[in-house]
């Protein structure tokens, strides 16, 4: 049955992902960003399906059930303050500069403001880099739902194979119109069935307010923040969300706006979309106390699983292996077709062969490198064994400490590209010494302190930026006016 | 009344930080008061954003986005 329910979703994806192939034109333009036409509804659920992960519905239940409740403060509400400040403040001037250059990859536009094509090289080096553990939260936290959904019938391998597989299909043909429509479905999707989930369980439990007195009796430390969490690490874990500023895949979709407008509804939903999400997966990690009070760290990442094992039919099983499946794919399609157009533009096209190549053998690169993008993904995710956590925590540290990269590109017309390459070492150095003094510890802060490294490798960035910036020479004034022209 | 909304999101990261709430292991609507709070809190977040595109839209993107001088990709 659990099977059954999986097969049929898949295949209803991969019909999603044909009818949307009816509207492509062909051109690179529609197969990379889907002729810049995507309206409110599809931008706000294409966003958020996005950005939302195996992280948020296995990762943030199996640390919620290791830490409790203050999960949903340090990682979710921090975001739906963060990400739609981005989406205001970073993302509407994205999109303008994109449409107005015609620009489709955030390494086209850092290239071009700052007239360096050494900056962008190393840009696309970093993203690159940065973007390849996240696509594998995905394809490890598709393999682990699926094992344990079926029980342990169907080893991990399998799992990520479909995943992949799925998302190659829907992706090489679509493009980014296929990519939004099917997020958009798979949105709804995991948001629905996460949250009836939720309300069968916890009925099934003998009703929310019951079951968490039951627990505040076994376990109150798990009622409050306590010794969980320090208030500085909340503080300077609401830097992780800046995140979604440096995202290319994010940057992808923010360019696929019809109008600028079209964000208006993303900026308000937000918030309300990561409610949905997260309250449901916090609440159910913490309750996974009650039935499974001695779940090993890795056991704990499928402690949602686990009581819909536990307290629901097969059926539901199969719908919750579903809505994970969603969560993945709606994330790893957008990564990979972020990574697949970044090489056919800012390699094979910026390196010579853009006047030799026609708009057709453009899709074609772009395909291919989707196609063996996710094969490296797939095969590394063979041989990565790590909490989903963990993992996210660092690729998102990384990318916020090139936010303020994205946004000196944007506002600081005095910012040049010495202070770009400052930045860049800066997060490389920092990012690099805290990933090995950190790498295995759950809980690492910054010397013990309570500080998460993200706060520093992204405040020290931001300082490199302004330090080499004034010291070096004040950029042309043609490229200057270039980006941020007189008012006519 | 950009200042002021700019001000709201500001005061609201401020108070996203509730130590005052810290160890309060009390209930509210059935939650552990730790999550009630962050709860109402993300309902704050979402007026506040609401005012935001209400009423400090950067409007002048979109004519920035049309402007046929740029001559880029």
């Amino acid at each position: 049955m659990t099977l059954a329910v999986i097969a049929v979703y898949m295949a209803a994806v991969l019909g999603v992902g044909a009818l949307s192939h009816r509207l492509f034109s062909g051109t690179g333009e529609d197969y990379f960003l889907a002729t810049r036409s995507i309206g409110p509804f599809v931008l706000l659920m294409s966003l958020f399906g996005t950005h939302m992960t195996a992280f948020a519905l296995l990762g943030a239940s199996g640390e919620s059930y290791r830490s409790g409740i203050g999960v949903f403060g340090l990682m979710a509400s921090s975001s739906a303050l963060v990400v739609p400040a981005v989406f205001l403040f970073v993302g509407t001037r994205a999109w303008a500069v994109g449409k107005r250059f015609g620009y489709t990859t955030q390494v086209q536009y850092l290239r071009d403001r700052w007239d360096s094509d050494a900056l962008g090289l190393l840009m696309f080096a970093a993203l690159v880099a940065l973007v390849i553990p996240y696509l594998l939260i995905g394809v490890l936290g598709a393999g682990l739902t699926l094992t344990d959904v079926t029980g342990g019938q169907v080893p991990t391998w399998v799992g990520g194979l479909v995943v992949s597989a799925v998302v190659m299909i829907y992706v090489t043909y679509g493009g980014l119109r296929g990519t939004a429509w099917a997020n958009t479905f798979q949105t709804l999707v995991f948001m629905v069935l996460g949250a009836a989930t939720f309300i069968y369980v916890v009925n099934a439990m003998g009703g929310l307010g019951a079951a968490m007195q039951r627990l505040a009796a076994a376990r109150p430390d798990l009622m409050v923040r306590g010794d969980n969490f320090t208030p500085i690490q909340y503080l300077t874990y609401a830097f992780i969300p800046l995140s979604a500023g440096a995202f290319p895949h994010l940057f992808m979709h923010w360019l696929t706006a019809r109008q600028a407008s079209n964000f208006r509804v993303t900026v308000v939903a937000y918030p309300i979309c990561i409610a949905i999400v997260w309250v449901p997966s916090v609440l159910l990690g913490v309750l996974g106390n009650l039935d499974f009070p001695a779940l090993s760290v890795p056991e704990s990442n499928s402690v949602m699983v686990r009581l819909i094992g536990f307290h629901a039919p097969a059926l539901l099983a199969g719908l919750l292996g579903a809505g994970v499946f969603a969560a993945v794919m709606s994330s790893l399609d957008s990564q990979v077709l972020a990574l697949g157009t970044m090489f056919t533009k800012d390699v094979v096209n910026h390196y010579g062969y853009d006047e030799r190549m026609s708009d057709r053998q453009q899709v074609m690169v772009g395909r291919l490198f989707v196609a063996a993008i996710l094969v490296v993904a797939y095969l590394l995710s063979l041989v990565t064994r790590t909490t989903i956590f963990a993992m996210g925590t660092w690729s998102f540290t990384g990318f916020a400490g090139l936010f303020p990269i994205i946004v000196a590109a944007l506002y600081w017309r005095r910012s040049t590209k010495a202070g770009a390459f400052a930045a860049l070492a800066t997060v490389a150095v920092l990012w690099s010494y805290y990933f090995v003094q950190g790498w295995g510890l759950l809980d690492y802060t910054v010397g013990g302190t309570g500080v998460m490294p993200v706060a520093v490798v992204t405040l020290a960035s931001a300082l490199a930026m302004v330090v080499a910036s004034l010291l070096s020479k004040p950029p042309d004034r043609a490229l200057v006016e270039r980006f941020f022209p007189p008012a006519t | 009344m950009r200042p002021l909304v700019y001000g709201a999101l500001a005061l609201l990261f401020v108070i996203h930080t509730d130590v005052w709430l810290w160890n309060d292991g009390r209930f509210i609507l059935g939650l552990p008061v730790g999550l009630g709070y962050h709860l109402l809190w993300t309902a704050a977040v979402v007026g506040v954003l609401w005012l935001a595109v209400r009423h400090a839209w950067p409007e002048e993107l979109e004519a920035a986005a049309e402007r046929n001088d740029a001559g880029g990709q």
